[in-house]
């Protein structure tokens, strides 16, 4: 754990010097403040305005990070031909793997912080309700682990960064439509077509059960027991993909 | 390189002038295209949940958003509304089905701006179907059936509904009697402002609803002598002259005097009933 840690920190000192995460949270925090004046060209739903739009905002852009510089964390140590000098020692590639995760995960996770501050602080100075987004801030930052996970896997099986992206971006989209599965397997009706598409649903990852934005700007509750559930749900999903890529990156032939 | 300086600063400001001033020239043209023809390919509500890839709300927002400046910025154009209730009732509804306001501007527009009281309704029962918690939508559909449309069964009925929801404004109750004395359902309203006379809270609603049962109760009377007068004239052949009579023919339990303890009075010659006591709010 002690060598996975230290790659964890490395990978956090170098993802904290990549520019296109600069970038990333400079757009997120001017959407953010940009729901302000949004809220101006509105009849009635101002409140709603600024909280969708900055939920949005930090969930897209966490996402964008977790793709962008997830899918190149292991090609890139591959390309530049780091990762033979960090493999030279006594660790393995599971760790690397971990070590490589936890890092970017903590990025991420400050980086989404950053902008939940921000966000928070527009709420604050508008007098809103805070407390009702906070569930919403957490799952998004549960579903940024898991996708964080998925980038991971695909940059440790995928022999290029755009591949790699591809794979996430596509695995990612899915997951958000996993809802609309049953709903096309009622339409084939009985038969060997809707088995199949089924068991894709049951495989997905449902990231769309992470997006609880709706329910925050009706105003409906956020069970406790479900924000639990759900955290299971996408802890689980980030061990199963980390065994993957651990699986796929101890394969992958380095020399 | 002093050429080549003086060069691209020459490209610069060439760019510069080609820009701002087609531009200018742009802007201040008037807008010629058919407004319609933007939205004739805003695709339905239900596929742009799918392409909207788990951002539905703020899709929806973002849409909500440009329909307000929209339907702001087209001046008094035929064919702005060509498309209003795809815009409300299936893009921005079938994104986000939840989404009060746009139900309320939509219906807003309808009546007041494309003056199609009938759509607006529309509107609103999707809405209200979609939201069966939510007062709002039911009251402003109450107010626009009673106010535009005239159709004060249908005003009745949205109250009735709005009355049901908790958290609907007190008030709800009140215009719920008074549409159903507007559709002629006097006996009805009359139980209802008298609970609403039992229940004031306040001076205001007492003083209304106790006007309300004074001049309902005149009309429930009247309307129930005129009955019964017609059973007298098929009995004794005439007219009553007072309700007394009515006792005496046992066909009333007792006399029946108006709010005001005064008798009802009969036409002699129609043997229509009426009251002496004049009614505490302007008749229609």
């Amino acid at each position: 754990m002690r060598m996975a840690m230290a790659v964890a920190v490395m990978t956090f000192r170098e993802a904290v010097r990549d520019r296109i995460l600069y970038l990333l949270l400079a757009f997120a925090l001017v959407m953010i403040a940009a729901a302000r004046f949004l809220a101006l060209l509105t009849v009635g739903s101002e409140v709603r305005i600024v909280a969708d739009t900055g939920m949005a905002a930090i969930a897209f852009f966490g996402v964008l990070t977790a793709i962008f510089v997830g899918v190149s964390l292991i090609t890139k140590e591959i390309e530049q031909r780091t990762a033979y000098t960090i493999l030279a020692r006594p660790m393995t590639r599971g760790t690397f793997v971990l070590g490589k995760y936890l890092g970017l995960l903590m990025t991420l996770w400050v980086n989404a912080g950053v902008m939940s501050l921000g966000f928070v602080l527009l709420l604050a100075l508008r007098g809103d309700p805070i407390l009702p987004v906070l569930p919403a801030l957490w799952l998004t930052a549960i579903e940024l682990a898991v996708v964080t996970a998925l980038a991971l896997f695909f940059s440790a099986l995928a022999t290029s960064s755009i591949l790699g992206i591809l794979f996430t971006l596509g695995l990612y989209v899915a997951g958000h439509l996993v809802w609309s599965f049953p709903l096309l397997a009622g339409r084939l009706g009985p038969g060997w077509g809707t088995r199949a598409v089924m068991a894709v649903y049951y495989v997905l990852p449902n990231l769309d059960r992470f997006n609880v934005r709706a329910a925050v700007i009706h105003g409906d509750p956020v069970p406790l027991e479900f924000i639990v559930l759900q955290t299971a749900y996408g802890l689980g999903w980030v061990i199963l993909l980390l065994l993957a890529a651990a699986l796929a990156f101890s394969r992958r032939d380095l020399t | 390189m002093k050429r080549r300086q003086a060069g691209v600063a020459g490209l610069v400001l060439l760019a510069l002038v080609l820009v701002a001033g087609s531009q200018a020239r742009l802007l201040a043209q008037p807008l010629t295209e058919d407004a319609g023809r933007r939205l004739l390919y805003l695709p339905n509500g239900r596929f742009l949940k799918v392409a909207s890839l788990g951002y539905p709300t703020f899709v929806a927002d973002m849409i909500y958003l440009w329909s307000i400046q929209f339907y702001s910025g087209y001046g008094n154009r035929v064919d702005r509304f060509a498309y209003l209730e795809h815009i409300f009732g299936e893009v921005i509804t079938g994104l986000d089905p939840r989404y009060v306001d746009p139900y309320l501007v939509g219906a807003l527009i309808l009546v007041v701006e494309k003056q199609d009281v009938e759509s607006a309704l529309a509107l609103l029962d999707q809405g209200i179907a979609a939201n069966p918690d939510d007062w709002l939508m039911p009251y402003e559909a109450g107010f626009w059936a009673y106010d535009t449309a005239h159709d004060f069964d249908r005003a009745a009925e949205y109250f009735r509904r709005t009355m049901e929801i908790p958290g609907a404004p007190a008030s709800t109750r009140r215009l719920h009697a008074g549409m159903l004395n507007k559709k002629g359902d006097k006996v009805t309203s009359l139980l209802l402002w008298s609970g609403i006379l039992e229940d004031a809270d306040n001076d205001s609603v007492r003083t209304t609803a106790a006007n309300h049962v004074h001049d309902l109760q005149i009309d429930v009377d009247v309307a129930r002598l005129d009955e019964l007068a017609v059973n007298f004239l098929g009995l004794r052949g005439r007219t009553p002259r007072g309700t007394g009579e009515l006792v005496a023919a046992g066909l009333l339990q007792g006399v029946l005097l108006d709010p005001d303890g005064r008798p009802y009075v009969f036409d002699p010659v129609t043997g229509k009933a009426s009251s002496t006591t004049s009614f505490r709010l302007r008749r229609p």
